[in-house]
């Protein structure tokens, strides 16, 4: 009996002795974004030059394995400058301040420089509040699945992080000073919250959907993102194919992406008037509700996709003011049969604009084949790629038109 | 005739003169067996007899409270009759009314004119003089002595070797008041007081059953304090109370000097900071534990009776959740065991969770925390640590205060000492909060044991939390949860209201189900007679008669 | 005072319950997505099926031999040499599956909780704590698992209700697109995650009236197969069959994606976690307890003897050795699959094995009247 107490106590003293995973909060290094560019490579003949490497440059690190192909650069947030602080606790950074702390290392592995950071950051680099991956289009181009392959592994890496791609150096985004949150990273995750206002913003796009897409072998789309001095801008989608980026998708077209793929959350719809009346203006429809199906009709002598839309829509803006009475039965079916007419027309060449532009299934027609019919889908899967660019679209698009506003 | 008196009394004298030279003469041959400073057991008490002589007694009594002057020996004579008796109290125990008015008024004065000159028996003066209401008679000195220090009067008589012990307990006792430390908004508000009589006339009050056992112990080898048990005969378990009786017959001890002595003489576990009994000041709570099929157990000098056997949710039961509205009340209980776990594990989870897994709070919150804490000297363990510290000093000094400081140092630990040191940088605003929200919260429970218990907790929670984060948590809650389900106390369990899943007693744990459909008495209990009421259909439905 | 302690009939179903949610809840899914496509739910539910009638085999011949527990059972049907192989056999498995599970469980919290702990320690307090709950006896184990059930059901049905919001609808495949080979093919890796039932002979000499307790078997078998079904279809639901089968963990990437917007506690895991160490703590307890009680029945030892501290503490020895044998996450698997190997064929053997030779016998016996 003596004897299991004094075990205990020594094992109690040994474990009070080794907190190991005991980190104060303050003193992680949180990563907020991450930018992914290309690296501009070495001059000739000096690739592996130590002397060029070591002390020119804080950005170089000399790389166990191959060429620095990347440039790496991650946002730390300086959290006693942040202007939004919670009173009491010290007094917030005036305006001319730095709030973030971007820390750029040109390298290879991700995993490679992530550990490289520790030489430049006092606190050891912490991802599981990471709010937002920025690629640079060029890198895009030459594939994902190299890049982002620590960020599926790790435990650290959160699934829902969303994933950007700008036209652009990826650096600039993070460089932003918004005008109302604090930190860019933040403010850039926040963006696609808005889909609900507008379909030009793609929502589905986080590491847990390319993840998915590119094992299932499936195309993609991932949001583009331009930026200004203090603002970011997220419209447009870019299309991959496999896990390399084809092209870009224009904000129009990316609105009738989403209704293909039955992932409209919210927009509007601008038709025009009919043409009989003086001026013809516009008309504008907020969507209410989106439902689309996808059936495909498989025939002889192809693959053919019904795309059936619904809308359910409110009228929120007219031009013609007072000429016309929007309650009126008539009026309202004319422009119910209007927007059922340019949707038809604008989804059908978007499907058309991408199977031949890009030859990238990103409307997800394979996962309904497969579900629609598993075992001719095992037949086929191997020829997807040039069966896709075959496939006639048959589009019907139905808009009911429920409320006008509060006036006439 | 009055020469026949006067002779008659002259030879009576005479005859008190030999008796006493002759008891001299005794005296004289008889061993010296008592020493000056000799200390008296009850036991030899026991072997003691009364004498018939008068001035035996006496002198013996004077021998055994040689030490003490507030016995009061009062002889008085019988001018009529010539008889001597004596009679000894405490002085300041009795009731001197009683002492007065009806034991020596009876004999000396009012005693009616044909029994004038006649010598009175033994018998006659116990059975018919007397005016007191308890009257007993004792042959040894045990009994005799023990209740004369209980606060009764002895009588004795010259020649008869029985004494007399007349009930007249009478001494200051703080009145009847509001309990000071389980207040309620509604429901009964008086409270248990020191005397043990006064208790038992409250529960007695309550319970006007006659199966109500009162059965008397005397607990205390000096002390001799009376215990009472107290339950209902045939709604009780078969055996419970024969078990808690002989227990409290084993208890060997000098002194009894409150009620939670006893209470942890008789529990199971001693190594435990779980209170195994409930003790409470309120007598409608002792009387409803009772009604439950309860023992309580009432220890002469202490306000606190103590109920056995008890489970856990006793401890977070209060009184005022049978006298409010049962929703209400089920969720004034549940917020109440809430608070129970909250008060032992908040600060433990906050040093994991901040320490550990940031990533679990969501990004502004982890920020907003960071921000706060970026200047600080210390380590988020020892922060919480030292505000721990600062809290339990505060309650400690809480306690003692005299009121007219007490204000003063309220206002200046709690708002000056934690402002203060937040603002000088020395801890984060986030940790007084939570250090004082747990305070506050183990404050909300009405059983002042189960308050310490989750004192006691927060500490290893904290150690817990900060060598292994949430992980070791939880596995102290495991760890904490086996031990309580190991407690038993008489056969019951402590978790036995919630083991076995049994809806009859499960309609009063965590929620409070409304009076009427609480039909049958807890089945942990295993009662003899298990109906409480029968159906009671609400009131409403009669109004449609009128 | 004290009376011999005995099970009321709900306890047959509490402890049943607890016992089945095995560490199983983690790789299930990927399990069974490497092994077929669709309707992994499907197999999930035949296997418990096919528990259910093997529990009740379990029933009946605990009711045939009142007061005596499973391997005691097998000593009595087999006799002395087979049986004692048998009560080995047993005892292997029982603390392989305890040792292999605890294995996972330390590798998994240590990749997403606590990294940097060396994993001795956790080995030692998990084994310490389930230890000292174990030593307390049969009450106060079926006290634990009375008031831990509820905390778990209540997790587990946020678990489930969460993540319905994330669901991909392209997802819903017709489980039978693809032939009901596939289905009978992954029931025998399904019926994997149901070894927990074991208990039940263990547990069925303490009952105060067995004969009533049937009920309680079906829900306590069925609650748990609705739970397994329901998670293993609510992640073919939100990832899909083939990301699945590249997750090595899928539950807890399933916990991780859930992100509420809450105001405090937007990543739900948390609670979640506790829940999977509330699992895992009981199936350490239930493992030692039925090891127990195994090896007693070997060593014929009456409680209190120093034998009986011995088979007690023995247990932990066995386990821990159990748990630190695999060197990587491959050898791991590796032994796990053996020790289901084990399982299986104790289970689909020995059950209806003992219930043949037990009707054989009673028919000799009407036979020689």
């Amino acid at each position: 009996m003596k004897n299991k107490k004094l075990i205990l106590l020594l094992m109690a003293v040994y474990f009070l002795t080794g907190c190991w995973d005991n980190q104060e909060i303050q003193e992680r290094g949180y990563v907020l974004g991450i930018a992914i560019d290309k690296a501009s490579p070495l001059p000739k003949g000096q690739e592996s030059m130590d002397e060029y490497l070591s002390e020119r440059d804080m950005e170089e690190m000399p790389v166990q394995k191959g060429q620095p192909k990347y440039s790496y650069t991650i946002q730390v947030p300086i959290l006693a400058n942040a202007r939004n602080q919670p009173s009491g606790a010290g007094s917030g950074g005036g305006s001319g301040e730095e709030v973030t702390w971007d820390l750029t290392i040109r390298g290879n592995s991700f995993m490679e420089v992530n550990r490289e950071f520790s030489t430049r950051l006092d606190y050891p680099p912490y991802y599981e509040h990471l709010q937002a991956i920025i690629i640079n289009e060029d890198v895009a181009k030459e594939g994902l699945s190299q890049i982002l392959d620590m960020f599926f592994r790790d435990h650290e890496m959160r699934r829902r992080t969303r994933i950007f791609i700008t036209p652009h150096e990826a650096k600039y985004i993070l460089d932003v000073q918004p005008r109302i949150s604090d930190f860019p990273s933040v403010y850039l995750g926040r963006l696609p919250m808005n889909a609900e206002k507008t379909s030009r913003i793609l929502h589905v796009t986080d590491l847990g959907e390319v993840s998915k897409s590119i094992h299932t072998k499936t195309d993609f789309v991932l949001p583009r993102v331009t930026s200004s001095k203090d603002e970011i801008k997220d419209a447009g989608s870019a299309v991959f194919k496999g896990d390399k980026m084809v092209g870009w998708l224009g904000e129009i077209d990316t609105i009738s992406l989403k209704w293909i793929r039955d992932s409209v959350k919210g927009g509007l719809v601008v038709v025009n008037m009919p043409e009989d009346k003086e001026g013809g203006g516009l008309v504008s429809l907020e969507v209410i509700k989106a439902k689309t199906k996808v059936t495909p009709i498989i025939e002889d002598d192809g693959i053919k996709m019904k795309i059936d839309a619904e809308a359910t829509l409110n009228m929120s803006e007219k031009f013609q003011g007072h000429h016309d009475v929007a309650l009126d039965k008539s009026f309202i079916e004319v422009v119910e049969k209007k927007v059922e007419v340019d949707m038809k027309r604008r989804m059908t060449s978007t499907i058309k604009y991408v199977q031949k532009e890009f030859g990238a299934d990103i409307f997800h027609f394979n996962r309904i084949m497969r579900k629609y019919d598993p075992r001719y889908w095992a037949e086929i899967e191997g020829n997807w790629e040039e069966l896709f660019k075959q496939v006639e679209p048959i589009v019907n698009f139905k808009a009911e038109i429920k409320q006008i506003g509060t006036m006439k | 005739m009055a020469t026949m008196r006067k002779i008659e009394l002259y030879l009576y004298n005479v005859g008190n003169d030999c008796m006493r030279l002759i008891d001299k003469i005794k005296g004289v041959f008889r061993k010296k067996a008592v020493e000056k400073d000799k200390l008296f057991q009850y036991e030899e008490f026991k072997e003691r007899y009364v004498s018939k002589s008068l001035k035996e007694n006496r002198d013996y009594l004077q021998q055994v409270f040689t030490h003490t002057k507030d016995i009061i020996i009062r002889n008085i004579t019988i001018r009529a009759t010539k008889q001597n008796l004596m009679i000894v109290f405490v002085d300041g125990m009795v009731d001197r009314n009683v002492v007065n008015e009806h034991l020596i008024k009876p004999i000396l004065i009012d005693m009616a004119p044909e029994n004038y000159g006649r010598r009175l028996s033994f018998e006659e003066i116990r059975d018919s003089f007397i005016s007191a209401a308890e009257i007993k008679e004792a042959e040894t000195f045990d009994e005799l002595v023990l209740q004369l220090l209980s606060g009764d009067t002895l009588l004795f008589l010259e020649g008869q070797n029985r004494g007399l012990i007349i009930g007249s307990k009478g001494w200051e006792s703080r009145g009847i008041s509001e309990p000071t430390t389980e207040a309620n908004v509604q429901g009964p508000k008086d409270c248990f007081v020191e005397t043990l009589q006064n208790n038992i006339t409250s529960i007695r009050r309550r319970i006007r059953d006659p199966n109500l056992a009162i059965e008397m112990l005397k607990v205390g080898r000096r002390s001799k304090t009376d215990v009472a048990v107290v339950y209902l005969k045939g709604v009780i378990m078969d055996g419970l109370a024969q078990s808690v009786i002989e227990k409290i017959k084993k208890v060997d001890v000098d002194s009894l000097l409150d009620s939670s002595q006893l209470e942890y003489l008789i529990e199971e576990r001693k190594w435990t900071i779980f209170p195994q009994s409930v003790n409470t000041e309120r007598p409608d709570k002792a009387c409803a534990a009772i009604f439950e099929g309860r023992i309580a157990i009432l220890v002469d000098g202490s306000p606190f009776a103590v109920l056995v056997p008890s489970t856990f949710s006793m401890y977070l039961d209060a009184s005022d959740d049978y006298y409010t509205r049962p929703l209400v009340a089920s969720l004034v209980r549940f917020t109440r065991y809430f608070c129970y776990f909250l008060s032992a594990s908040l600060p433990g989870l906050y040093v994991a969770i901040t320490n550990f897994h940031p990533g679990m709070l969501p990004p502004r919150l982890a920020l907003a925390i960071t921000t706060t804490r970026v200047a600080l000297p210390f380590p988020t363990f020892v922060e919480v640590f030292i505000m721990e510290s600062v809290i339990e000093i505060m309650q400690e000094a809480g306690l003692r205060l005299p009121q007219a400081i007490g204000q003063t140092v309220s206002i200046v630990g709690g708002i000056v000492i934690g402002q203060a040191a937040v603002q000088a940088g020395l801890v984060s605003p986030i940790v007084t909060i939570i250090v004082a929200l747990t305070a506050i919260a183990s404050f909300t429970l009405p059983n002042y044991n189960a308050n310490l218990t989750t004192r006691t907790l927060r500490i290893p929670f904290i150690i817990a939390g900060s060598t292994f984060g949430f992980f070791g948590i939880v596995m102290l809650a495991l760890a904490i949860l086996s031990h309580m389900s190991a407690i038993e106390t008489f056969g019951v369990g402590y978790f036995e209201d919630f083991s076995p899943y049994r809806l009859r007693d499960l309609k009063d744990t965590m929620v409070k189900v409304p009076a009427s459909l609480m039909k049958d008495r807890p089945e942990l209990l295993k009662p003899q007679d298990t109906v409480r009421q029968v159906n009671n259909k609400s009131s409403g439905e009669n109004q449609d008669e009128k | 005072m004290k009376n011999k302690f005995e099970l009321s009939s709900i306890d047959m179903a509490t402890f049943l319950i607890m016992s089945i949610f095995g560490v199983r809840i983690l790789t299930l899914p990927r399990i069974l997505a490497a092994r077929m496509d669709l309707g992994s739910w499907v197999s999930v539910l035949m296997a418990g099926f096919i528990t259910l009638i093997l529990s009740f085999m379990m029933y009946w011949f605990g009711i045939k031999y009142p007061g005596k527990n499973g391997s005691e059972i097998v000593l009595i049907t087999f006799g002395k040499y087979i049986g004692t192989l048998g009560i080995f056999a047993i005892s292997i498995h029982i603390l392989g599956a305890a040792g292999m599970g605890l294995r996972l469980f330390g590798d998994t919290l240590k990749l997403y909780l606590l990294p940097e702990t060396p994993f001795y320690a956790i080995v030692i307090i998990m084994i310490g704590v389930s230890f000292y709950a174990f030593d307390n006896g049969l009450k106060s184990i079926s006290t634990l698992i009375n008031i831990l059930l509820p905390v778990l059901v209540l997790l587990i049905s946020i678990l489930l209700l969460l993540p319905i919001t994330k669901i991909d609808k392209t997802n819903l495949i017709n489980p039978f697109g693809l032939g009901v080979m596939p289905i009978i093919k992954g029931t025998i890796p399904a019926l994997d995650a149901f070894y927990g039932f074991t208990i039940l002979t263990y547990i069925m000499p303490y009952f105060k009236e067995p004969q009533s307790v049937k009920k309680w078997i079906v829900v306590g078998v069925g609650i748990p197969i609705i739970v397994y079904a329901a998670i293993v279809f609510l992640c073919v639901l939100v990832f899909g069959d083939d990301e699945m089968a590249w997750l090595l963990y899928p539950t807890i990437t399933l916990i991780k994606s859930i992100q509420v917007e809450v105001q405090l506690f937007e990543r739900v895991e948390s609670l979640l976690i506790t829940m999977w160490i509330i699992i895992v703590f009981m199936l350490l307890v239930l493992s030692f307890y039925s090891s127990y009680l195994n090896t007693r029945a070997l060593f014929k030892t009456k409680a209190g003897t120093l034998k009986d501290r011995f088979s007690r503490y023995v247990q932990i020895i066995v386990l821990a050795a159990f748990a630190f044998l695999p060197k990587d996450v491959i050898e791991q698997q590796i032994y796990r699959e053996y020790i289901q190997i084990l399982g299986r064929v104790l289970i689909l053997g020995f059950i209806p094995a003992i219930v043949m030779i037990t009707l054989l016998k009673e028919r000799k016996k009407k036979g020689e009247k």
